[in-house]
């Protein structure tokens, strides 16, 4: 007994209870979509019970668990959302095994349950991202516009093929970088992340724009903007080759695609040029009954009958391939422009706030949306602005037609000379990189000097046009060799005074690490500088001088200038080189059939002399060969330089002195006869005809002592450059500096024998009437000519040279010079942040303009910048043409304004800071432009990236249907919704858990294709939408209508946002699943 | 006599409070448990053990066995969360012998000792697993509660007698009920058997003391008054929960690891009254009155430990939490009356008759607390073989049917998923999923037999 309480213990420990049987008998035993579906089929089926009013609900799920799990029969009376849903059964359960095939499940488990993952759920993340989106799409539910506007959007498909038409998503998501991606972007732009402020500002930008967006009064206008870069991108080009045709429907501005002929059914009763529609968008007959038309082309499950082509287009309507338009060609460079390795696209995006001017706080307000206070660009010191304002009114030119035609000329006919000109300009440009000693003395007027010569020279009739011309000569072709060598060596070159042979040779460079001065200067310093001494220098007779022959005196001595007075020496100095034509142009001989030279000896002779003084009996008493009437010019130099001077000589001139009192023996010996040793003279003088042939020598002179007064340096001892009136004077603003980039410019022998051989093919161009020639001569008065009245982007009508003199009346060139000051000295203040600009803009050059010498001649090295430039240059003279009448309006203020409007604007300051801000976070950057160039990449991606971009340019032509969905857009980027940030946030932080790649191998399975012409997600959407629409049973199949999307809408946002049985349960849930 | 022990004790019933019958012992039983003022046998260990005193100038020992079977027959059709009456489910209890080992000694000088072992009069109801009421319960087959008391009793004077008694009650609970572990509607309907987790709690209180107090007084020659109070229990045991997770596809991967869990609960506080009349020696005719302070069992708790779902599909691990089984008793108070008559030498008659009030609410009404009015008959005999007393006992418990109209519930279905359910919502629908609706019949029948030995 007493130990009974033992016995009891003893028998409770025997008493072990029976083991449980915890063996899970599970009811799903197919696939992931199998299951999904099923627990989908019976939610539904509950919910619908719930919303039945009957009062009672089937609470088990009995009713619909055998249909919902192996499909079959409805049951009587049974919900229309779970019949439809029942209806694409096969459809959702391919489409969700094909988004989570049973391989990847593990993975996927694998990162849903990781710790890191989960705390998305503990830290508000996911539920961040669900309720933002759940908030749109309730606002999506609540806009009645919106919902219109996607009813309308759904009724217009089959716009693309159907690979494009599985959307520009898709390529994205099957991106096979995607991982990396998502790895390196949206951390930088989440919040915290390097480059979120920026990118939200950004964001906020294009927010308000969005948000702000109207329709215009008359959308099919082809003068609106957008239809006019329709018009611009979309237009097909002989000159882009394709080998991938990309086909696109084209769509009218109502967003319809194009029938191509309007004939019987279809009509055009209101002669609008397209064919008659009602109001839901349908074509329409006589009688206005709707024409069953085919879509463009197939639509993925939807029934078609109607006969297309090996491309699947209908017959009906027109297309346009966009590999052959000026998007498809933009297209396929942007491919390098977006190589992370170079990083142009965005450099140059980033370099141009450079361009843009100071900052400054500033609000935009808008008709539709809030005010926007933002960072924005000043335009008032905006030099890009000012360039594209100075471009712009070139084409103000009456006769840029003209010009413009000319290059079209050229590019499109002239390929060979088109790309080698340009080839040699941009090959000497990065020749000119790798001397980076050849700079101007700041504040250089060099410019601004040459300018006035350049409207002289272009103010006479006929001489620019004859200079141009002259570049057709031959021997031109030998002239930049010779200067090369001018401006290479510095030898001593003179006259052997008892044979008058030239002695030297060209052998000693330039010491370039001394001084400018003396003979350290080059032949071609000095000959400038001499030819400048010269210039508007007269030279006379000396006091006493005598004609002497063998010595006896044939004359009372003269007075000084009575017997010889060159008013202009250097100017007879040039005539002395050209030929002496007659009235019709007529090169003149004399006797012995030499070619006159224009120089004529003004020799005041007594007029029985002069029928005695032959160019022989000059010859003879001066023993100087040449040194007749008509002087060559080799005998006008032993005439200055011929030491002692012959007799002959020395009885009528004293040693010559320069305009500085020199004698020319003293201060400019051992240069001129340079010229002689490889006979400069002939390749010059076809330039130096042109200017004779008009008398117009002086202004050669002219354009040589301006180079001469800025050729100097600073350091030269030769001058002094604070005293325009004192000795040796010379502005010294270092061109000499450019002397070994020239000459090795000329050894390389590309741009000069570019210009002189392609001449004679330029000038022979004929445009309007017009020869090339006259074309751009018209056009450089144009640039260079003072116009009045003209003004500078701000307003100002005058302005200064580079040193600070007023200049009253400004000209074309003004305008660009002054932008392009501007533009140097903002790169300059931003240091290596400006030097993107060079270095970008280089690159885009280097990508579309280079040209290659080929075995037929000179190509472009890329296929299809003739074609882009063609087209560029037929938009701009139709745009010229249209606006004739108001072209300076158009010019000078509708266009300027827009552009500033645009580069000041919100968006254009937050994608530059934004660029700016990737600097931090430079693999976001090598990321976003990898992908970019993925899209890019050939192929199927380019298909899509090609079509979708098209489509979407066309489509947004139809304001009144797409303003709602901007403006719904607007919403969804507007920082308020949280939207943008919460899903950012949500990627950056699930990719930072993800070691198996599972969140990109998700969407990109989301975009597989489980079936022809669709895709998962596509599948998963329409199951969703057949769901969810007002009538699943009844509209089954028909294109969703606006209340459809409005249920749809409102059911998917409950769903994310229910706390009681929508995804925030779940959440809940997971939140909860450990104790406190 | 360790397999007597065994024998006797393994059957020892109890259920979760409020199903006791409101009497228990075979003698006393058949007197409708009006023994309160009228103990004077080792019955009077679960009634008044001042009644121990009884045997105080009497026999040194005596020795009670008995045992009783107390059946119980409960008829519920349940309403379900969503308005639809299921198919009626009937109790399937476990016929068991409730038994009472008792022993008393007289320690002489005016003290007496009793020690026994006791058990409530209980049934353990089991239903059909798949049945509607199976969120309740499924069956509390295999549990076990038994309370080991020691008391004594002093004399005070030859009129009044006081009694105190310290136990330790034995709780073995098994309880086997189904979870829902619907996460809401995210993907199920709330009652979908395929979401059904059934679940066993296993728990085992090897140390539950309590304490009983009691006095009797002889006012007169016929009539005596007794009172007792038996103090409250709270039991925390220890064991295990087991879950078999639902067959549904959602938890295709998952499984349970751990299972260890704590059970507690509350026995009430009784306090026991009654007036022994004895018109004439032979005859003793005693009313009482009890009250049993039920509303201090307002939830059954099982707490977990670390036991949690492993691979559950998107969550991974998800722990059990706390489930609470809101009871939310009322006190209850019986009235009885019984009669012990010593109908010819050595052959005793009893009968007796209990009006006990239920103590489940409407709301908190399950098939786990099938606790209604009741009205006990009683009767009994019993005989005299010199110092052997030979008992019968047989009772029925007519309990008034109890139609808990749709909406009226608060019970609420056990969901593992966090957050419990919280105040109870009525709002037509099935948002909040309560298991008590229905209606409810139910009775008890019982019988026993025993005897006392004095030696």
């Amino acid at each position: 007994m007493r130990r009974a309480p033992w016995g009891l213990l003893a028998c409770l420990a025997a008493c072990a209870p029976p083991a449980f049987d915890d063996t899970r008998e599970p009811a799903d035993t197919g696939s992931f979509g199998t299951i999904a579906y099923t627990l989908i089929c019976k939610r539904l089926a509950y919910l619908a019970d719930r919303a039945d009013g009957s009062g009672t609900y089937d609470v088990t799920g009995a009713t619909y668990r055998a249909f919902c799990r192996v499909g079959g029969a409805a049951p009587p009376n049974a919900y229309p959302e779970v019949v439809a849903l029942g209806a694409g059964r096969a459809r959702l359960i391919g489409a969700l095994d094909t988004a989570f095939p049973a391989s990847f499940l593990g993975p996927l488990q694998g990162l849903l349950t990781a710790n890191g993952f989960l705390a998305l759920y503990d830290d508000g993340t996911i539920v961040g991202a669900s309720q933002t989106l759940a908030d749109l799409m309730k606002a999506m539910a609540g806009d009645a516009e919106f919902r219109a506007a996607m009813a309308q959007l759904d009724a217009r498909r089959g716009m693309r093929p159907p690979i494009p038409a599985l959307g520009a998503l898709r390529v994205v998501a099957r991106y096979p970088d995607l991982d990396a991606f998502l790895l390196a972007v949206p951390p930088a732009i989440a919040p915290g992340g390097a480059a979120h402020d920026e990118f939200q500002h950004l964001v906020v930008a294009a927010s308000r724009e969005l948000a702000d967006t109207g329709t215009v009064a008359r959308r099919a206008d082809p003068e609106r903007t957008l239809n006019l870069a329709i018009q611009l991108l979309l237009t097909e080009s002989p000159s882009f080759p394709s080998a991938r045709p990309r086909w696109l429907a084209r769509r009218d501005a109502r967003g319809l695609p194009v029938v191509a002929t309007i004939a019987p059914p279809y009509v055009d009763k209101d002669g609008d040029g397209l064919a008659d529609v009602n109001a839901t968008g349908s074509f329409v007959d006589a009688a206005g009954a709707p024409i069953a038309s085919p879509t463009p082309f197939p639509v993925a499950g939807a029934a078609d009958a109607a006969p297309r082509d090996a491309f699947g287009r209908a017959a009906l309507y027109r297309y346009v391939d966009v590999d052959r338009t000026l998007l498809g060609a933009v297209a396929r460079d942007a491919f390098d422009l977006l190589s992370p390795s170079r990083g142009t696209g965005l450099d140059l995006l980033r370099a141009s706030a450079v361009l843009l001017g100071a900052r400054r706080t500033t609000t935009r307000a808008y008709a539709h949306a809030a005010p926007l206070t933002y960072r924005g660009f000043d335009a008032s010191g905006a030099a890009l602005l000012d360039m594209i304002y100075a471009y712009l009114d070139l084409l103000a030119d009456p006769g840029i037609d003209d010009t413009l035609g000319l290059l079209r000329a050229l590019v499109a006919d002239h390929e060979h000379e088109a790309s080698r000109l340009l080839e040699a300009i941009l090959a000497t440009n990065d020749l000119g990189k790798q001397f980076p000693g050849a700079a101007l003395e700041p504040g250089s007027p060099l410019y601004d000097d040459l300018v006035p010569v350049a409207n002289q020279i272009l103010a006479v009739p006929g001489l620019a046009e004859d200079v141009l011309r002259a570049l057709e000569a031959p021997e031109t072709r030998d002239l930049a060799a010779r200067f090369g060598e001018l401006m290479t060596y510095k030898d001593r070159i003179d006259f052997d005074p008892s044979t008058q042979a030239t002695i030297g040779s060209f052998r000693t460079p330039v010491d370039r690490t001394a001084t400018d001065s003396g003979f350290n200067r080059s032949l071609f310093q000095r000959i400038l500088h001499l030819i400048h001494d010269s210039d508007g220098h007269a030279i006379c007779n000396k006091d006493g001088a005598i004609i002497r022959l063998f010595g006896i005196p044939l004359s009372l001595p003269y007075n000084a200038c009575d017997l010889m007075r060159i008013d202009d020496l250097a100017v007879f100095y040039v005539q002395s080189i050209a030929y002496a034509k007659d009235a019709q142009g007529r090169v003149l001989y004399d006797s012995d059939g030499r070619p006159l030279p224009k120089a004529l000896l003004p020799l005041n002779l007594p007029s029985w002399m002069r029928p005695l003084t032959t160019d022989g009996l000059l010859e003879f008493s001066s023993g100087i060969d040449g040194f007749r009437w008509h002087p060559t010019p080799q005998a006008l130099n032993r005439v200055l330089f011929l030491d002692p001077s012959p007799s002959f000589i020395a009885s009528v001139l004293d040693p010559p002195t320069c305009a500085d009192g020199d004698r020319y023996i003293d201060q400019h010996p051992g240069s001129l006869a340079a010229l002689e040793l490889k006979d400069t003279y002939a390749p010059i003088r076809p330039l130096v005809q042109a200017f004779a042939d008009h008398d117009a020598e002086h202004l050669f002179v002219a354009v040589l002592s301006v180079l001469h007064k800025h050729w100097p340096s600073r350091r030269s001892l030769q001058h002094q450059h604070t005293n325009p009136v004192g000795y040796g004077y010379a502005w010294q603003s270092n061109v000499a500096s450019y002397e070994p980039l020239i000459a090795r410019m000329i050894a390389d022998a590309k741009l000069w024998p570019a210009i002189t051989e392609s001449a004679a093919t330029v000038d022979a161009i004929v445009v309007n009437g017009k020869n090339a020639p006259a074309v751009l001569a018209s056009h450089g008065r144009w640039v260079f000519g003072p116009r009045p009245g003209l003004a500078k982007r701000g307003g100002a009508t005058t302005t200064t040279t580079e040193d600070g003199r007023p200049v009253a009346t400004l000209s074309p060139w003004h305008l660009l010079a002054d932008a392009y000051k501007a533009k140097r000295a903002a790169l300059a203040a931003a240091g290596d942040e400006g030097k993107l600009w060079d270095r970008a803009g280089g690159e885009v050059l280097d990508l579309l303009a280079r040209g290659d010498a080929t075995g037929g001649g000179w190509r472009f090295r890329n296929p299809r910048f003739r074609g882009m430039t063609l087209l560029l240059i037929d938009f701009l003279r139709g745009r010229v043409a249209a606006h004739r009448g108001t072209l300076d309006d158009w010019l000078h203020r509708e266009m300027p304004a827009r552009v500033e409007e645009v580069m000041t604007g919100p968006v254009y300051a937050g994608a530059a800071d934004f660029v700016l801000s990737l600097s931090s976070a430079p693999s976001a950057r090598a990321a976003l432009e990898s992908l970019g160039q993925h899209l890019l990449s050939g192929g199927e991606p380019t298909d899509v990236t090609l079509t979708v971009a098209g489509d979407l340019l066309q489509w947004f032509a139809d304001d009144p249907d797409l303003v709602p969905l901007v403006h719904m857009a607007g919403k969804a980027l507007d920082p308020a919704g949280g939207l943008v940030d919460a899903h950012l946030t949500f990627l950056a932080k699930a990719r930072a858990v993800d070691t198996r790649t599972v969140v990109a191998t998700v969407l990109s399975n989301l975009f597989d294709q489980p079936g022809p012409g669709l895709t998962a997600d596509a599948a998963i959407v329409d199951a969703i939408c057949d769901v969810n629409r007002t009538s699943p049973v009844a509209d089954r199949g028909k294109p969703l209508g606006a209340d459809d999307y409005g249920r749809v809408f409102d059911v998917v946002g409950t769903f994310l946002s229910d706390e009681k049985r929508g995804l925030r349960r779940f959440v809940d849930i997971v939140e909860d699943r450990h104790l406190p | 006599m360790k397999r007597l022990f065994a024998l006797l004790l393994l059957p020892a019933v109890a259920s979760a409070g409020g199903q006791f019958l409101p009497l228990r012992g075979v003698r006393p039983g058949a007197r409708g448990g009006a023994f309160v003022a009228g103990a004077d046998d080792p019955g009077a260990l679960w009634y008044n053990p001042a009644g121990l005193a009884s045997l105080v100038g009497g026999e040194p020992h005596t020795l009670l066995i008995d045992a009783a079977w107390a059946g119980h027959s409960v008829s519920y059709t349940r309403i379900d969360s969503g308005g639809n009456a299921l198919p009626t489910v009937a109790d399937d209890s476990q016929p068991l012998l409730l038994p009472t080992l008792a022993a008393e000694f007289d320690l002489g000088d005016r003290w007496a000792l009793g020690v026994g072992l006791v058990a409530p009069y209980a049934a353990l109801d089991g239903y059909p697993e798949d049945g509607g009421q199976r969120y309740s319960l499924v069956s509390f087959h295999g549990s076990v509660l038994a309370t080991l008391e020691a008391a004594v009793a002093f004399k005070l004077t030859d009129d009044v007698s006081i009694g105190a008694g310290i136990q330790n009650t034995f709780v073995k609970l098994r309880s086997k009920l189904v979870f829902s572990a619907c996460p809401k509607e995210i993907v199920c309907a709330p009652e979908d058997p395929e979401f059904d987790a059934p679940g066993r709690i296993d728990a085992t209180s090897w140390l539950t003391p309590s304490a009983v107090f009691g006095i009797q007084a002889t006012a007169t020659s016929w009539l005596r008054l007794g009172a007792s109070v038996q103090l409250p229990s709270f039991v925390s045991a220890g064991g295990t929960v087991k879950v078999r997770l639902p067959s549904s596809g959602f938890f295709n991967g998952a499984h349970v690891e751990g299972d260890a869990a704590d059970v507690s609960l509350t026995l009430p506080l009784i306090v026991r009254a009654g007036a022994e009349v004895r018109p004439v020696p032979a005859v003793a005719i005693e009313a009482g009155f009890d009250w049993e302070a039920w509303s201090m069992q307002d939830q059954v708790e099982v707490t977990p430990h670390n036991v949690r779902v492993e691979g559950a599909a998107g969550v991974g691990t998800y722990d059990f939490g706390p489930l609470v089984i809101p009871r939310r008793f009322k006190d209850t108070y019986a009235l009885r009356l019984g009669v012990e008559a010593e109908a010819a030498p050595g052959l005793f008659v009893r009968a007796g008759f209990v009006h006990e009030s239920g103590a489940s609410a409407d709301e908190y009404l399950t098939v786990a607390a099938v606790d209604t009015d009741k009205n006990v008959v009683t009767a009994g005999v019993g005989y005299r073989f010199g110092k052997v007393r030979v008992d019968a006992m047989v009772g029925h418990a007519f309990m008034g049917s109890r139609d808990i109209g749709r909406g009226t519930s608060c019970a609420p279905q056990q969901n593992p998923i966090r957050p419990p359910a919280g105040a109870c919502v009525h709002d037509g629908s099935p948002d909040h999923v309560y298991v008590g609706d229905g209606s409810y019949d139910s009775a008890w029948t019982f019988a026993g037999v025993g005897m006392q030995a004095d030696f």
